[in-house]
């Protein structure tokens, strides 16, 4: 496999969280910054990458579960040519997702479960959070930025 | 441990989406109703077509850039190579024709192992569907084989994949 392809380039590209029906709450882009502003976020939305994205993933959700002799949520991730998709989906509707590198062998699906367990904690078992507003609490980016810390190359 | 419950699927979608050639090489179901129908391959031999087609609007930016610069056409060299889920991988091959060879598996430990594998017998496989496709002019493009020419490149394909 071509895993040599894009050494020189950062480990991570995007962490994207989708709560329900297309509902976005949350978006990193490593090289840029986090964007859960409800202005922000809704400005994403009406472009057509963040759809296809969601797109992308529910479509393959078809796939994968006529295939599967045991009932599942979601696969867990794809690689093409260009770039790696890892996912973690709950049967709550929460999809967390990452774009990253190929030459990085990594397997990011137990990071995404960290950054589950995260969202449990601190969002939702929060009695003051509303469901579908964006995720600015300060404690749970802490926690995010924490657990991708240690993938980023360090310059 | 558990019991290799997961079946292995041999698919063929041709250039446009459509189901061109689909074989169950193992067979092991809990009860009847568990057996996959023709309905719901062609639908999700459609879904995967499509949705691999989407994949490549969402490269990330970074990527793009490079590729760009070199003057890459996205939609012949983009393709999802690999797909893994809890019980399963899906080893593909996208020939140059836009046609797609699917090899639906179970997980061993040594994935990228075991995808290279799956990669050169379904070289081998395209091979052999030039032979029953491609050269025989009686064949129309994109359209399923005939029932005697269907089993025989059945049992090919099951000869190649060791099944």
């Amino acid at each position: 496999m071509l895993n040599t392809k894009y050494l020189d380039q950062e480990n991570l590209f995007e962490l994207i969280i989708f709560q329900g029906y297309k509902n976005l709450v949350f978006y990193w882009n490593f090289a840029k910054g986090i964007v859960n502003k409800k202005t922000e976020i809704q400005d994403l939305l009406k472009q057509n990458r963040i759809q296809n994205i969601y797109g992308v993933s529910e479509g393959l959700k078809g796939f994968s579960q006529a295939f599967s002799s045991e009932p599942i949520t979601n696969f867990k991730y794809f690689l093409t040519n260009y770039f790696k998709f890892t996912i973690y989906e709950m049967c709550s509707g929460v999809k967390i997702i990452l774009l990253s590198n190929i030459s990085d062998q990594t397997d990011y699906s137990e990071t995404l479960k960290e950054v589950y367990t995260n969202y449990l904690e601190i969002i939702k078992r929060n009695p003051f959070y509303v469901h579908g507003e964006p995720l600015d609490n300060p404690l749970f980016i802490e926690k995010i930025v924490e657990i991708f810390e240690p993938f980023q190359k360090k310059k | 441990m558990k019991k290799d419950r997961q079946n292995y699927y041999f698919i063929v979608v041709n250039k446009t989406g459509g189901l061109q050639f689909f074989s169950q090489l193992k067979e092991q179901y809990r009860e009847e109703q568990d057996k996959i129908t023709t309905n719901q391959v062609l639908q999700a031999s459609s879904i995967f077509y499509a949705i691999d087609h989407l994949t490549q609007t969402i490269i990330p930016e970074a990527i793009q850039k490079i590729e760009q610069e070199k003057d890459k056409d996205f939609e012949r060299d983009n393709a999802i190579d690999l797909l893994i889920t809890e019980n399963y991988m899906v080893s593909t091959l996208k020939t140059l024709t836009g046609l797609r060879f699917l090899v639906i598996s179970n997980k061993n430990l040594e994935v990228p192992k075991k995808h290279e594998d799956n990669v050169q017998k379904m070289r081998q496989i395209y091979r052999l569907y030039t032979d029953y496709f491609s050269k025989d002019p009686f064949q129309s493009d994109d359209q399923p084989l005939g029932e005697k020419k269907r089993v025989q490149f059945d049992r090919d394909v099951r000869e190649l994949l060791d099944f």
